[in-house]
């Protein structure tokens, strides 16, 4: 029953999102067709214009993932489509975590054509001055004081992807969180209203902890540059570190993920009485 | 002697300072249709929505074939709330395929077929079909289901006298045999004839708790004996 949930949840939020990767895919190929075909220079207005439309769906992809993912959330349970929803015979908990599931795919494919849309620009910019797109990054990078090295980026990029899985994961679960506190009783009236302002100040506060947290603990995995090799490492060895991958915030956001989804589905069970 | 299909025992359900039911119990034996009737804000909805598990926060017990609301009293229950409960993007098609994926006893040649002699589009938005189409397609996706009990509200609100012999025949054709039907409505007069028992509530409580044979050995209607009970509502 647990993959037809899944089934569902993706039916009904890839309608949408389905349509937006479709744009990406298209103006994607066609912009890296028309670069490769027309002597590897970007000057043409359609292939600029097609460069603006990839950076603009990309960038675009994360606001629209959160609309569609929250808006899913809130009519398929709290809306008329909870007759149904609440009727099925599964668990709420099931039911919880398929939402959790879909919404954290649709934003890592937001995540991906951000990387993807990047990847062509450096391709494009690369190309266009005879040159990979890595080799670009080294020249980028060699001209800084410090003289950093490929593999900073791609520890630096490994840990973004890292820290963007979990935040992205306590983000969804503070977007559920605060729906379900304003479909209880004292704020069904306005729930879109204290949706926003609940989503507000309980991210806030999680944001307020995680940077809390990322100044005074430090743990995690250096990159030794001579073994080639990511190390655990903590306290100053963590902090001063210039390839470091970080663990303290993500394990933090864990708890508060895990937290938070039991607490919207003692709620969500519990406290709601659906319109 | 058997176990009675729905048994309700001093049900107790609230919202703030409110109290809406106020400690109802009855049972409800299998094989029979059972009107549940009341005026608007009665309760009656509360209570369905606490049997079929879209309540949870209520006092008391509920049982459906000796089990608490729960995953396994929904695969017995089949329900028709009175609000359109589909996305409006849906297509019949597509509704039909849901319900068949979550519930076992859902007959889909069945649906498909009530679909086509009802006239309906299987490839037309709900959005863009008309109330008398969704209220067909709702109706479908309860009747098709070999359920031991189905909790209809209000099925016949809003429509017209000849929608609601029509709705009442489908009813009364494809339910499953040997199951339950409780049948919510203020429109006493057309299911009358249908009933076998009914369940009046008033303010909270049950009111009325009886068979309709009864009512009609004394000479009575439901229909008037619902006016008896209701008369200083108003």
């Amino acid at each position: 029953m647990f993959g037809k949930l899944l089934k569902h949840d993706f039916i009904a939020t890839g309608r949408f999102m389905g349509v937006v990767y479709g744009v990406f895919a298209v103006v994607a190929l066609y912009l890296v067709g028309s670069v490769h075909f027309s002597g590897n220079e970007m000057d043409s207005i359609g292939e600029m214009l097609s460069y603006i439309v990839l950076c603009l769906t990309a960038f675009v992809n994360f606001i629209l993932t959160a609309v569609v993912v929250m808006s899913n959330f809130q009519k398929t349970l709290y809306g008329e489509q909870g007759y149904l929803t609440f009727t099925l015979p599964v668990k709420s908990v099931s039911v919880m975590l398929s939402k959790t599931i879909v919404s954290t795919f649709w934003y890592i494919a937001a995540f991906i054509c951000f990387l993807i849309a990047a990847r062509i620009a450096l391709w494009a910019a690369g190309e266009a001055m005879g040159e990979t797109a890595l080799g670009l990054i080294d020249s980028v990078l060699a001209m800084t004081e410090e003289g950093l090295s490929i593999s900073v980026v791609i520890v630096s990029v490994i840990a973004t992807i890292f820290e963007f899985f979990f935040m992205v994961v306590a983000f969804t679960m503070i977007a559920f969180l605060a729906i379900t506190i304003s479909n209880t009783r004292p704020f069904q009236k306005h729930y879109s209203l204290f949706s926003m302002l609940f989503m507000a100040v309980i991210g806030f506060v999680v944001v307020k902890l995680s940077n809390l947290i990322s100044e005074e603990i430090y743990f995690g995995f250096n990159y030794n540059f001579s073994t080639e090799k990511l190390a655990f490492a903590m306290g100053d060895d963590a902090r001063l570190a210039v390839a470091h991958i970080d663990i303290a915030v993500p394990i933090f956001l864990v708890i508060v993920s895990v937290v938070f989804f039991f607490v919207t589905h003692y709620l969500m069970k519990k406290k709601i009485n659906i319109r | 002697m058997a176990q009675p299909l729905l048994q309700i025992r001093n049900l107790r359900k609230s919202y703030g300072s409110k109290e809406v039911l106020k400690g109802v119990s009855f049972d409800v034996p299998q094989g029979q249709i059972v009107g549940l009737l009341g005026p608007n804000g009665c309760g009656k909805s509360s209570m369905i929505k606490s049997i079929v598990g879209l309540i949870n926060d209520y006092e008391g017990e509920i049982l459906v074939n000796g089990q608490a609301p729960g995953v396994e009293s929904k695969k017995v229950v089949a329900y028709l709330p009175e609000k359109n409960y589909l996305p409006p993007w849906m297509t019949p098609k597509q509704a039909i395929n849901y319900i068949a994926d979550f519930y076992k006893n859902f007959d889909k040649e069945k649906a498909i077929a009530m679909a086509q002699t009802f006239e309906l589009d299987m490839k037309q938005k709900l959005k863009t079909m008309s109330k008398g189409q969704q209220e067909k397609l709702h109706l479908i996706l309860v009747m098709c289901r070999k359920a031991d009990l189905y909790i209809l509200d209000e099925p016949l609100g809003g429509v017209d006298v000849v929608a609601r012999d029509f709705i009442l025949e489908t009813i009364l054709k494809n339910h499953a045999e040997n199951s339950t039907i409780l049948l919510s409505t203020h429109l006493i007069y057309d299911i009358e004839r249908i009933l076998d028992r009914v369940l009046m509530v008033k303010g909270g409580t049950l009111a009325v708790n009886t068979d309709v044979e009864k009512i009609r050995a004394n000479g009575n209607t439901v229909e008037n004996l619902f006016r008896e009970v209701f008369s200083n509502v108003w």
